[in-house]
């Protein structure tokens, strides 16, 4: 067996990952055992595979999205497509039913930079206040007239709290924010599983459609839109078709109550 | 073997992948929607008794390069290029000497190029051959990117400080 002189990089990583012949194996070993410097660094590389693993392999288990099902299961109803183009033909057929149609076009740069400050103080409120066990709301549902009077008056506007109960989301409440400088609503629904979701409400058009628009920032997801006098975003931590599912449910709830 | 179930058995290991990678529930799960996709309509391509799981990971990678490559493109023309995920983002440090020791925030740190040769081979087991065909790049390109990386998340566990050249701040 030749001895070795040095114990090159490529050889070190080739011997962790088992791409060796089982001559330079044996070499390996032996060098290594003779230099703990180096044995101490191939150990630290194992134990980077192993924590991988330990920090990864949840992903096995994962539920594989009913979207990838459909389209091995051949259903044909489901064409492929992108993720998100998939989000967009869904809101487009909810167009038909009530918005003014899906289309691509320039945004206005104005409008979509409020529209951006607009979302992130909405998943600013939400990671804040959803979050919070102790007093997530500072008026519960109970008091609910009260609420949404003090709510309206802080808007300039007429609140409506929309009722998305058929999706098993109840509402537990309300509290005023800031956006900007301005009074913002906040209200907040939880389903049985505790899953919580928040409509933030502020007072004014950050759009001159009524088209929804989407953003998803460290796991949360939210969709955000101008309806009449007011602009709303609704966050949570959920799939976002399922969060698309209670934006149109709000969406139609406040449109009818508002006509 | 049926082509689709051969796909529906590398599923999980598409997911666990696509998580790491992505660092974002939601973005993996579409990376592997749009991956299968993908897969269907190419299935013609697939020659039965080569690799599987390789020809996944190939589509899966060219889709999410393309992803990185239109990421920013898209914010300018549509509704849609609102969405403003941080999935490959570099954790954002508010200054001061931050010292990482936990993995998952340490693989934030690391480039993606170098991020995707480790969990390739750590996660996935995938030989040096097979990592580089799935990247198309060069096996030497892929070794020392392997120990670029390892070496570099070494050092951000063991908590060394992060040079003020690392520093991003969003």
């Amino acid at each position: 067996m030749t001895k070795l002189d040095h114990l090159s990089e490529s050889d070190l990583h080739a011997y962790i990952d088992g791409e060796l012949d089982a001559a330079t194996l044996l070499e390996i070993e032996h060098w290594l055992a003779g230099h703990p410097d180096d044995a101490a660094k191939v150990h630290a590389f194992k134990l980077q595979k192993i924590q991988m693993h330990q920090l990864y392999d949840d992903g096995l288990e994962a539920a594989v999205p009913d979207g990838v099902l459909d389209l091995l299961e051949g259903d044909p109803s489901s064409s492929w497509l992108p993720g998100w183009r998939q989000m967009a033909a869904g809101i487009a057929l909810f167009a038909i039913g009530g918005l003014s149609g899906w289309g691509f076009f320039t945004m206005d740069p104005m409008e979509h930079e409020a529209g951006g400050q607009f979302a992130r103080q909405a998943l600013n409120a939400h990671v804040v206040y959803a979050h919070d066990t102790a007093r997530p709301v500072e008026i519960s549902a109970m008091y609910r007239k009260d609420m949404v009077s003090w709510l309206s008056d802080r808007l300039g506007h007429k609140l409506m709290i929309p009722n998305i109960a058929g999706a098993g989301f109840k509402l537990i409440g309300g509290r005023q924010v800031t956006d900007q400088s301005s009074p913002a609503a906040l209200l907040m629904y939880e389903d049985k599983r505790a899953r919580r979701v928040t409509l933030y409400v502020r007072s004014g058009a950050t759009f001159s459609d009524t088209k929804f628009r989407f953003i998803a920032e460290h796991g949360m997801v939210a969709f955000y839109w101008t309806n009449g006098p007011l602009s709303y975003a609704l966050s949570g931590e959920m799939p976002r078709g399922d969060l698309l599912d209670l934006a149109n449910m709000v969406f139609k709830d406040i449109s009818s109550k508002s006509s | 073997m049926d082509k689709k179930k051969a796909i529906t058995e590398e599923l999980p290991h598409l997911m666990r992948y696509a998580r790491a990678l992505k660092r974002d529930t939601t973005a993996a799960d579409d990376l592997v929607q749009d991956c299968v996709g993908r897969a269907l309509a190419k299935l013609h391509l697939f020659q039965a008794g080569t690799n599987m799981r390789a020809w996944l990971f190939t589509i899966l990678h060219n889709i999410h390069r393309q992803d990185l490559r239109t990421a920013s493109r898209r914010i300018q023309t549509s509704v849609m290029d609102e969405i403003v995920e941080n999935q490959h983002g570099t954790p954002a440090i508010q200054g001061g000497a931050l010292i990482i020791r936990d993995l998952h925030q340490a693989m934030g740190y690391l480039p993606d190029e170098q991020r995707e040769v480790l969990l390739l081979i750590g996660l996935e087991d995938m030989s040096y051959k097979e990592v580089s065909e799935v990247l198309d790049i060069p096996v030497g390109t892929v070794m020392s990117r392997l120990s670029r990386g390892r070496e570099k998340l070494k050092r951000l566990m063991e908590g060394e400080e992060i040079a003020p050249n690392l520093r991003s701040v969003k």
